[in-house]
């Protein structure tokens, strides 16, 4: 007879803790509440291998997402965000494709007159996807430690890489 | 009323402390969530820990949190919310495995970073916990070794889930967060202590000595001991203590047994046993003058917590053991209250307290009917078992207004809960304790 009053006061206590646990997982990743409110962008890149979106869309990142969509996970970007048709999981199509050393001897005809680039040199060629990593500036600005450009490059733009470094994908 | 009131505080309260950690985790800078399934494993593990963590105050028989259930009822919650907490400490690896099946790699110790390894370790450690406290009986393991498997592991399993929580530490990287974390952990360490320590300390300056072993009818004992260098123990009619024969109370080698002495002579204690166990089948060989303590006195099974205008006893077996209390006590009070005492056993033979209860019906108000399940062919009297026939048979047209107090083994008290219903008696006017704890 004793034994009931344990068992439901168990039971109640239980389910109490079970509510506020479910609360706690709903304030800390609220995504599961929330219905798209406005048609969301398509992805423009290919998404295998690609899990952490937070990487470069984080608020820090290169393209970073808005604020309302802070605490946001990963899992949850591709609920709303689905890769567009048109930009399928391919590479970028490179024909006809120059050679290595051809890329390299490559002689810039469009030089900038305020850079005062007129010297032949070998011109690396970009051997990855360019697709959705269009701030070059982020890992080979002048100062960076992984690729640096030459101190020449130092106050050009984004838009300037591609007018000579051609992708070439090996 | 007032116990009504300090029950529900303590209700309240509990749930409370058990729910807190997970508000604390969310005050301040919280860290970004890792999707819903995940934070949900998360918050199930820090609620279970916390679930576990407060069974150290309710296994320390602290009266004030007991008294307003009944320690039984403590114990009974104690058992069953184990059962949960257990139950959502293993949600929190079942769920994050399965949302996120690549984290099956991480119960490779060889290769898992520590604090996971040790976060497994203490899981296994609550599951011997569990598996060993439901099913002692089937393992054949005895009580004296569950208790010590019972205690130790417990602690284990929560200082690896504590650590596991520290190493992880996505939650509790602030100081403030890191501190209360720390400060619910004291308070459990602070009330095991006085469990294990000061209380043992407080019972060692308390010694009895066993005044003499007395052989009674029904394959039992009773045990009077003496108080040396103390007035002995208050307690009331029907309640009972812990005992320790013959060791230090440091060990944990105590069994719960009913007073059977009257409350009214505290320097003189009797406690009545039945060879039923392990521990209970030498108690006759104990020797005079040998040391015991008792930790006491616990219970609401006694006619001093119901006032009434008179009183039904049901007793089964053992479970006279308190009522013979009760009625020696109102035999001393002169309380001439009227007292009807349904006694269950085997055969008259072995029928505790026989000839006592004869001398008690000289000096109380009591009327005692005997039903046996075993008679001999001369015996007149009721035979099989209680039910509600037996009963109607020779309560009193008051009987409305009686308390009942029913002791006895637990499938005779669910049978009379059923009986006394059918009667019309209210379960609000019955009363019980139950010790199956294990």
């Amino acid at each position: 007879m004793r034994e009931s009053y344990s068992v439901i006061l168990s039971i109640v206590a239980g389910f109490f803790v079970a509510v506020v646990t479910v609360g706690f997982a709903m304030i800390q990743s609220p995504e599961i509440l929330r219905a798209p409110e406005r048609e969301s962008i398509s992805i423009p890149h290919t998404i295998e291998g690609r899990t952490q979106c937070d990487g470069c869309h984080g608020i820090r990142g290169i393209r970073p997402y808005p604020v309302r969509h802070m605490g946001w996970s990963n899992e949850s970007c591709k609920k709303c965000h689905l890769p567009a048709v048109s930009h399928a999981i391919e590479p970028v199509a490179i024909t006809p494709a120059p050679s290595f050393s051809e890329a390299s001897e490559a002689v810039v005809k469009n030089h900038s007159a305020e850079k005062n680039i007129s010297d032949e040199r070998k011109i690396s060629p970009i051997t990855h996807q360019i697709e959705a990593w269009e701030d070059c500036i982020k890992c080979h600005s002048v100062d960076n430690n992984i690729m640096p450009a030459p101190a020449d490059h130092t106050d050009w733009g984004n838009n300037m890489c591609t007018k000579c470094h051609v992708v070439h994908l090996f | 009323m007032r116990h009504i009131w300090r029950g529900a505080f303590w209700i309240a309260l509990y749930l409370l402390l058990i729910i807190a950690p997970l508000f604390v985790l969310l005050i301040g800078q919280a860290p970004p969530g890792r999707g819903f399934w995940r934070e949900f494993s998360v918050g199930l593990g820090f609620a279970g820990l916390s679930m576990m963590g407060l069974q150290f105050f309710l296994t320390g028989r602290f009266r004030h949190i007991t008294s307003p259930y009944g320690i039984d009822v403590v114990y009974h919650f104690h058992r069953q919310i184990a059962i949960i907490a257990f139950f959502f400490i293993l949600l929190h690896p079942v769920i994050l495995i399965s949302s996120s099946p690549s984290t099956l790699v991480l119960l490779n110790p060889l290769t898992a970073p520590w604090w996971i390894t040790i976060g497994t370790g203490g899981l296994l450690a609550f599951i011997i916990v569990i598996v060993t406290s439901l099913y002692r009986i089937e393992m054949g393991i005895i009580f004296e070794h569950w208790r010590i498997i019972h205690g130790y592991m417990s602690v284990v399993a929560v200082a690896f889930s504590m650590t596991h929580i520290a190493g992880v530490s996505y939650y509790v990287q602030e100081p403030v967060k890191r501190w209360l974390w720390i400060s619910m952990v004291i308070g459990w360490i602070l009330a095991l202590l006085y469990v294990r320590i000061v209380k043992p300390i407080s019972m060692l300056r308390r010694p009895y000595l066993i005044e003499n072993v007395i052989k009674e009818r029904g394959d039992s004992w009773t045990l009077a001991l003496k108080p040396h260098g103390h007035k002995g123990m208050n307690f009331r009619p029907g309640q009972f203590a812990w005992l320790t024969i013959g060791k230090s109370p440091f060990a944990i080698r105590e069994h719960p047994f009913s007073f059977s002495s009257s409350a009214m002579n505290p320097g003189q204690i009797e406690m009545t046993i039945k060879e039923l166990g392990d521990f209970t089948s030498k108690i006759g060989e104990v020797a005079r003058g040998t040391r015991a303590f008792m930790d006491g006195p616990y219970g609401t099974f006694t006619i001093d917590h119901y006032r009434s205008s008179g009183y039904v006893f049901i007793a089964g077996g053992v479970g006279i053991t308190p009522i013979i209390s009760i009625l020696r006590t109102m035999a001393d009070r002169n309380d001439l209250r009227p007292v009807v005492l349904f006694y269950q056993s085997k055969t008259l033979e072995g029928t505790t307290f026989r000839e006592e209860l004869e001398n008690l019906k000289k000096r109380l108000n009591l009327q005692v009917i005997h039903i046996l399940s075993q008679p001999a062919d001369d015996w007149e009297g009721e035979t099989g078992r209680i039910n509600e026939k037996v009963i109607a048979k020779y309560l009193p047209s008051t009987r409305m207004d009686y308390e009942y107090l029913v002791c006895g083994p637990q499938p005779m008290q669910m049978a009379l809960k059923e009986a006394l219903e059918k009667l019309g008696i209210s379960l609000e006017r019955v009363q019980s304790e139950s010790f199956n704890f294990v």
